[in-house]
């Protein structure tokens, strides 16, 4: 071998030995936690008016056309109770349970009033590409005018604002 | 709620940590839970003014425009008659009881009662009767109303 071949060959090993770790690029990983605390919430629409309509004095029991509360809540929620207020003059509210039960006084008419929980409609999970949606956590609000009183026009006006609120 | 994770050195101290880290989330998931949410709404009701019903149990029916205007008084929720009295203003038979009634009303003259007269009350029309004496006559006064 002549000396030029050596030196050939020699330059070639180097530029090898030299090119090849770039050409290698290496990858590191790290891995890493996310975190979030969350706290669940229910928000509520507008509730419509639980009406009686008209009771005439000493008539018949009247039943109100039952309204529903829909309330939009963190999915998967278990174990909700539900009652009324005692803010409005004259009512009376049973403690938190699966139905809420309370009665109050309008018009000087004593009546009762019932929230009881319907089928709820699950929402649809988060993924990658969307929010998702909330559960829906329906309440229907029934009431009732008990039979044969006399009322009192001054007595608790009317409209009358009650309040439903439930608990998760 | 706060969360501290150490170094971790060794495999087996980082796993432990893992599962308290994870008790620590699930615990504090279980505080979010507690909450409450409401909806307020409206009872309404429109109570029928006392001008338009009566003011007690008792209907009474004012015929109008006869020559007595006798008026019957009725048990509002029966139609079983209560009285009949010489006329006077005031308003008609009530609405309150749904319907006119059909009954005869006992006779009395003298302290005696008319034997023939049927006294049972029934839905249907009103028929109301009476005897009025006068100085020199006696006549049967009748009132229907349907």
């Amino acid at each position: 071998m002549s000396i030029r071949k050596y030196l050939r060959g020699l330059i070639a090993v180097a530029l090898f030995t030299g090119i090849t770790p770039a050409a290698h690029a290496a990858t590191a990983s790290g891995n890493f936690n996310v975190t979030v605390a969350l706290t669940s919430a229910c928000t509520v629409g507008a509730i419509g008016d639980l009406a009686f309509g008209t009771y005439t004095a000493f008539g018949a029991a009247v039943n109100a056309t039952p309204v529903t509360a829909n309330f939009s809540c963190t999915r998967g929620l278990t174990g909700i109770t539900a009652n009324f207020d005692t803010a409005a003059p004259d009512s009376t509210a049973a403690a938190a349970n699966t139905n809420a039960v309370g009665a109050g006084v309008i018009q000087g008419l004593q009546y009762s009033i019932t929230a009881t929980p319907q089928t709820v409609v699950a929402g649809t999970a988060a993924t990658a590409a969307s929010i998702g949606t909330a559960d829906t956590v329906p309440f229907e609000i029934t009431g009732t005018i008990a039979a044969n009183q006399a009322g009192n026009p001054a007595q608790n006006a009317s409209p009358q604002l009650r309040t439903l609120t439930i608990n998760f | 709620m706060k969360t501290v994770i150490a170094p971790v050195s060794k495999r087996g101290l980082g796993h432990a940590l893992r599962l308290v880290l994870a008790s620590v989330l699930m615990l504090g998931a279980a505080v979010g839970h507690a909450g409450q949410t409401s909806g307020q709404f409206h009872v309404t009701v429109s109570l029928q003014s006392a001008g338009t019903m009566p003011e007690s149990a008792f209907c009474q029916t004012d015929p109008g425009g006869l020559a007595f205007g006798a008026v019957a008084t009725i048990v509002c929720a029966t139609g079983a008659v209560v009285d009949i009295a010489p006329g006077r203003a005031g308003a008609p038979l009530s609405p309150m009881h749904g319907g006119a009634y059909r009954f005869v009303t006992e006779v009395w003259r003298s302290g005696n009662r008319f034997e023939t007269v049927d006294v049972s009350p029934g839905i249907g029309t009103t028929t109301l009767w009476r005897v009025v004496h006068l100085a020199n006559r006696d006549y049967l006064e009748m009132t229907v109303a349907w």
